[in-house]
């Protein structure tokens, strides 16, 4: 690694002392050259004091004022912590000057003057609205005002205009809550976000490395040199290597990419692999169509209908932070009772429900199965909707299980509220009255989110479901499927535009793994050529049919900080240095993924240099919203030699001879010299024609939207949302859980409990069709059967036995002041908003001597990281929890834990192990693992 | 005393409130304060309580514009001028240029609103200044209009009152006697028992893991908390140093 400013030895370090070394490593970058350092960091500075510059001639140290008895009076009044200057003999006034009302006139002219200096620090600032647009980010597509003066960004501000103009408290209206008529006004990154274009550690050049991966060395290189290099490169592995030897992150740059890998495998020079699975919310989505098909729209206000709300592991304020926590305070507001089911006591326990639960993480599945037991006993189950609704033979199965006539994999146990306190740690009385007030608060909303199920999706995402069935709420409003994930997905009344690219797809890419198990497939393919290991074992380790073609993955494309927001860091890092080829997209010096690579773009900063890499400039937001829309003007002139990413890839495409499939539209108005205004003027074009085609939507017409250059001026367009409950029979064509919809993992038109495809020999190996590709689970690997149950031991649990070593279980958690791993070098959130730390109970702390602000180790047999304790008692015993999306910021010294140097920043995916294929259709974000905290 | 024509003020609805930050981003932005002490506007959290019955506290922090403003009689006892209290909104305003000489007017404001930019003895004194430039313009302050809680609110003390009513008291928040701060409040809601849950029980479930090793032996290992165990467990509001303010206006949500 580049250099470093800290002895690792010394353990002592203070916050400042961490934060200057962290920020030195993101600044350090080693031996790069060509970036435009300190590139408008003064903007960042609050301009030197804001001094009026008249001369104040009449005041020196005799300066007092009219009204002395007040102030002697104030003066007596002791406050806490006050010093002793009160009793001070006070200077008698020699004239009479009154610093508050009625003013003196040398004082008003002073408060003139303040006012003016006030104002004129946003003279000459022009307002642009944007978007941040982030993946990683369930809120709305703020509508943010970017203030530009002189072509730079000097500050962000909330949208006070467009909509509830200057009205903060905006609950005047119920029709326009129903209507999702709220402002989006972004949240704390949302005003932050132009912080990050002139950060010095941006990169703004094409870079080649010159050191070792991981070095983070590099040199600039022009951009005509950059593409050739791709090119020669996707050639040569290509031809040596064939043609599944390409892999391409996903979720980055590609944002919406109708299919996944790099972008260019899709035409016709024919090489590239893909996988299937992401790092979102398969845990959920999966298990959903295995035992309802799918989901249908429900409005955001529909929770209005509801008697009860229960967010089970659904941590609202930090996953969806704009409007849906409002809608919940307001739910609340109304009466409407709300309980939160969480490891940890967070902001959503706090202000939006009445009273949480704590549970330990991985022991959801069981206090489901006993609340389902007391239904079952207690007549709670709404017989009419199951005889109608419930696949009666699977029906009858899970109910035996759950009573203990048919045995699981731990015996037939009846399973009863006092059963599961043992494992879970709620009570038994708290599980009864639970279950209780669930059945009879008609209708209730069970909201569940990716937390819960991440050591056993097919389980526990299975039996939420199955509560939200045996209620009948699941089809009620007022109620609906538990995984309304983004929140919501308000149906709008029209649809939105979108630019159609023409694009000409030539090759369907064949999928060969699961995206999160490319490390593997790169790190076993050497066994399987020396005879050590099966093709079919090969296969089915990394999640590939077992009678398809193996990967060769000799290049990686990232487009994200991808290398660093996954499991089992270190061993992906091996599997990168194994590689012929990694090149990619780059933000800053200091990211992770970086650092590995051979060849860096600079990366626009989306909401403000460009924004075409998610198709186009149109965005719609996710719920409660998704009824407006706008463009995001291009705001400043990208920095440095930063290019859409669009470009590079029409420019790389063209040099594989595949521009005109990739961008019909504009590959022949682009050269390798890029030409902005041309790129601006074709883009613009393109927007234009497609919004006025929309226009003309039968849907949208009666909404008068405004002209083109209308719209171009006020650029957000609200249109009020339908208001509809989950599964409503217009949405549905009276087959709301069709088996023809779920690609094979559902074979009734009803829910189904028990999963045939997965009782079938060679189900792992069978490939289904889903919304992130072809999946074959390869190896399913524990936990996983046709029907719901409870497994003890499962790997990664609490219960799992390797915690007699590792006794702690780490949460990775989600954070509100990034989206993923963006954002986290901006120092007006990290630092300043917030501090990347461990939290641990105090119990757990005692047990350890550590007490909060201590650095301390985490580590597990995969890898270590040093970081603050945050000693709370909003976290259960025994679980630590570090937010997802820190930086591998790794020091001087390699350990066998981690070759290339102990992490300083905080990744918790280091610490975090592989699991089986089978088990990982749950993205990083949200992940467990066994782990050890000591002080350091 | 006071003699404005006008006052303006804040109203904080901490029932409303998560703690986002979005208020005191959007401050430092609008204001181009960089990151660091100089916090305008602070957001202030703290825990009580023992797992599992702890409690977060949130309050919203900044100068609210007192009718009594106890940091002007500080600066003119102390002979420095630099702090006006303007009749337009009744803003309390600060002149940056006399930052050396206001130490003292900062130590007498019960809310810590005077900030510093370091502990240096050259540092740049600043404060809110109401958003004037945005209240000029028409425009509610950047605080107020960035919540994503929709828990605050600005407006005429008079119509502030006929709104929300005249409650000025928060767990937290100094005697509003001693300033008669610009500011009504509306404080958290009282947890409720949908469902029984009895701490004592939940505290002997969590201590065991059967069949492995028990995870605490004692329950009081749980709820003894001494000093400085935790983090944040009360409100700062006038910090020492800088250190102090930051490290008690952020959270660990990150």
């Amino acid at each position: 690694m580049a250099e470093t400013t800290t002895d690792d030895k010394q353990k002592k370090l203070t916050r400042r002392g961490f934060l200057k070394w962290t920020t030195a490593l993101a600044v350090a970058g080693a031996g790069v050259v060509g970036i435009g350092a300190g590139y408008g960091a003064d903007l960042l500075l609050r301009p030197a004091t804001e001094k009026t510059t008249t001369q104040t001639t009449t005041q020196t140290a005799t300066q007092t004022t009219t009204k002395t008895a007040t102030s002697t009076a104030t003066s007596t009044t002791t406050l806490p912590g006050q010093t002793s200057t009160t009793t001070k003999t006070v200077t008698q006034p020699v004239e009479s000057l009154s610093y508050v009302p009625p003013l003196s006139p040398e004082i008003q002219n002073k408060v003139d003057q303040l006012i003016s200096s006030a104002k004129a620090l946003h003279d000459g600032e022009v307002t642009i609205f944007t978007s941040c647009k982030q993946n990683g980010c369930r809120g709305p597509a703020c509508v943010l005002k970017a203030q530009v003066k002189n072509g730079v960004v000097v500050a962000m501000e909330p949208d006070d205009t467009t909509i509830s103009a200057n009205n903060p408290r905006e609950d005047a209206s119920w029709d326009n809550v129903t209507k999702g008529y709220i402002r989006r006004q972004g949240c704390p990154i949302g005003m932050a976000i132009h912080s990050e274009l002139y950060m010095p550690s941006r990169i703004l050049y094409p870079m080649k490395r010159v050191g070792q991966r991981g070095e983070g060395k590099f040199q600039r290189i022009s951009w005509t040199e950059a593409l050739d290099t791709i090119a020669s490169w996707i050639k040569d592995v290509k031809n040596t290597y064939g043609p599944n030897s390409i892999w391409g992150s996903t979720f980055g740059l590609t944002n919406n990419w109708p299919g996944q890998g790099f972008p260019l495998s899709h035409f016709g020079f024919d090489a590239g692999l893909t996988g299937w699975g992401d790092h979102s919310s398969s845990a959920i989505t999966i298990p959903r169509t295995m035992a309802i098909t799918g989901s249908t729209s429900c409005s955001t206000a529909d929770i209005f209908n509801s008697k009860l709300i229960i967010l089970w592991g659904n941590n609202v304020t930090h996953t969806e932070q704009v409007m849906l926590p409002y809608y919940m305070r307001l739910a609340r507001e109304k009466g409407i009772p709300i309980i939160h089911i969480d490891p940890r006591y967070t902001q959503t326990s706090e202000t939006l429900a009445d009273q949480w639960i704590a549970i330990r993480p991985g022991t959801d599945i069981v206090m489901m199965l006993a609340m389902a037991n007391v239904m079952f006993k207690e007549n709670l189950v709404n017989t009419a909707f199951v005889n109608q609704w419930v696949e009666p033979t699977g029906y009858a199965k899970w109910k035996d299980y759950v009573l203990g006539v048919a045995a699981g994999p731990d015996g037939a146990v009846d399973r009863t509220p006092e059963w599961a306190e043992k494992i879970c740690g709620v009570p038994a009385e708290t599980i009864r009255a639970l279950a209780r007030l669930y059945a009879n608060s008609k209708p209730s909303k069970l909201l569940f989110f990716c937390g819960p199920p991440r050591s056993d999706y097919l389980n526990t995402s299975r039996a939420v479901i199955y509560l939200t069935a045996l209620t009948g709420y699941i089809m009620q409003p007022g109620g609906g499927e538990p995984f309304m994930v983004a929140g919501f997905s308000d149906p709008a009344a029209a649809p939105m535009p979108s630019i159609n690219w023409g694009r000409k797809w030539s090759r369907t890419v064949p999928t060969l793994l699961a995206n999160l198990k490319y490390h593997r497939a790169i790190l076993d393919r050497p066994k399987v050529d020396s005879g050590q290991m099966t093709q079919a074992d090969y296969n089915a380790s990394i999640g590939n049919k077992s009678t398809n073609p193996m990967p060769n993955i000799q290049m990686i494309v990232y487009d994200a900080n991808y290398l660093n927001n996954q499991f089992d860091v270190n061993e992906r890092i091996k599997a990168v240095k194994a590689v012929k080829y990694v090149w990619g997209w780059g933000w800053h010096q200091g990211q992770p993924t970086y650092r590995y690579l051979d060849l860096v773009l600079p990366a626009p900063i989306w909401p403000f240099e460009d924004m075409t890499t998610s198709q186009s400039n149109f965005i719609s937001g996710g719920s409660p919203g998704n009824h407006f829309m706008y463009i995001a003007s291009p705001i400043i002139d990208p920095l440095g030699e930063v290019r859409p990413i669009e470009w590079a890839l029409l420019r790389i495409g063209n040099r594989l001879g595949v521009d005109a499939d990739y961008n019909p539209v504009l590959y022949n108005k682009v050269s390798d010299n890029f030409d902005l205004s041309a790129w601006r003027q074709a883009l613009d074009a393109a927007h234009q024609s497609t919004y006025e085609t929309w226009m003309k939507n039968a849907a949208i017409a009666p909404l008068n939207p405004p002209s083109w250059a209308d719209f171009k001026k006020s650029p957000v367009y609200y249109f009020p949302a339908k208001i509809i409950g989950p599964y409503d029979p217009s949405q549905t064509g009276g087959k709301p859980f069709a088996a023809s919809k779920s690609g094979g993992l559902e074979t009734t038109d009803l829910i189904e409990m028990y999963n045939d495809f997965l009782a079938k020999p060679g189900a792992a190996d069978t490939t289904f069709p889903t919304y992130m590709g072809n999946t074959t689970f390869g190896k399913l690997g524990q936990a996983a059967g046709p029907l719901p149950m409870y497994w003890s031991q499962v790997y990664g649990t609490f219960y799992d036995p390797r915690t007699q070593n590792y006794p702690l279980i780490l949460l990775t958690t989600e954070s509100r002041f990034r989206t993923h791993s963006a954002y986290f070098n901006v120092a007006l959130l990290n630092g300043d908003c917030y501090r990347h730390a461990c939290w641990i109970n105090p119990s757990d702390a005692k047990a350890r001597s550590i007490v909060d602000g201590d650095l301390v180790r985490v580590y597990s047999n995969r890898g270590e990281m040093v970081i603050e304790a945050y000693v709370t008692s909003r976290i259960t015993p025994g679980v630590v929890a570090v937010h997802h999306g820190g930086w591998y910021m790794p020091n001087s010294t390699g350990t066998t834990l981690n070759p290339d140097g102990v992490d300083r920043g905080g990744a918790p995916n280091l610490v975090l192990e592989d699991v089986e294929p089978g088990l990982m259709t749950i993205g990083p974000s949200l992940d467990k693992g066994v782990c050890q905290v000591e002080k350091f | 005393m006071s003699s404005t024509t006008t006052q303006y003020g804040f109203f904080f609805d901490q029932s409303r409130c998560d703690n986002c930050m979005a208020c005191t981003v959007a401050c430092k932005s609008y204001h181009r304060v960089s990151p660091g002490p100089a916090k305008l506007l602070r957001m202030l959290e703290w825990e009580t309580g023992a797992f599992p019955s702890t409690r977060l506290n949130f309050l919203f922090l900044t100068c609210f514009h007192c009718a009594n403003p106890s940091c002007i009689d500080a600066a003119v006892k102390a002979g420095t001028p630099g702090i006006y209290k303007e009749p337009k909104y009744g803003a309390v305003l600060i002149d940056p240029t006399y930052s050396k000489s206001l130490r003292a007017a900062a130590a007498a404001c019960p809310y810590g609103a005077i900030v510093f930019d370091s502990d240096a003895a050259d540092a740049v004194a600043s404060k809110c200044d109401m958003c004037v430039a945005r209240l000029e313009q028409n425009k509610k302050p950047a605080c107020v209009m960035a919540c994503n809680m929709r828990a605050l609110d600005f407006d005429t003390m008079e119509n502030l009152k006929a709104k929300y009513g005249s409650a000025t008291a928060l767990d937290g928040l100094p005697n509003s006697s001693l300033t008669t701060p610009s500011l009504v409040v509306k404080t958290k809601d009282p947890k409720k028992q949908l469902v029984p849950y009895d701490p004592a029980k939940v505290l002997a479930l969590m201590a065991k893991r059967d069949p492995l090793p028990q995870i605490y032996s004692d329950p009081t290992q749980v709820t003894d908390l001494s000093s400085g165990l935790v983090g944040r467990s009360g409100p700062v509001i006038r910090p020492a140093n800088s250190a102090e303010l930051m490290k008690n206006s952020r959270s660990d949500e990150g």
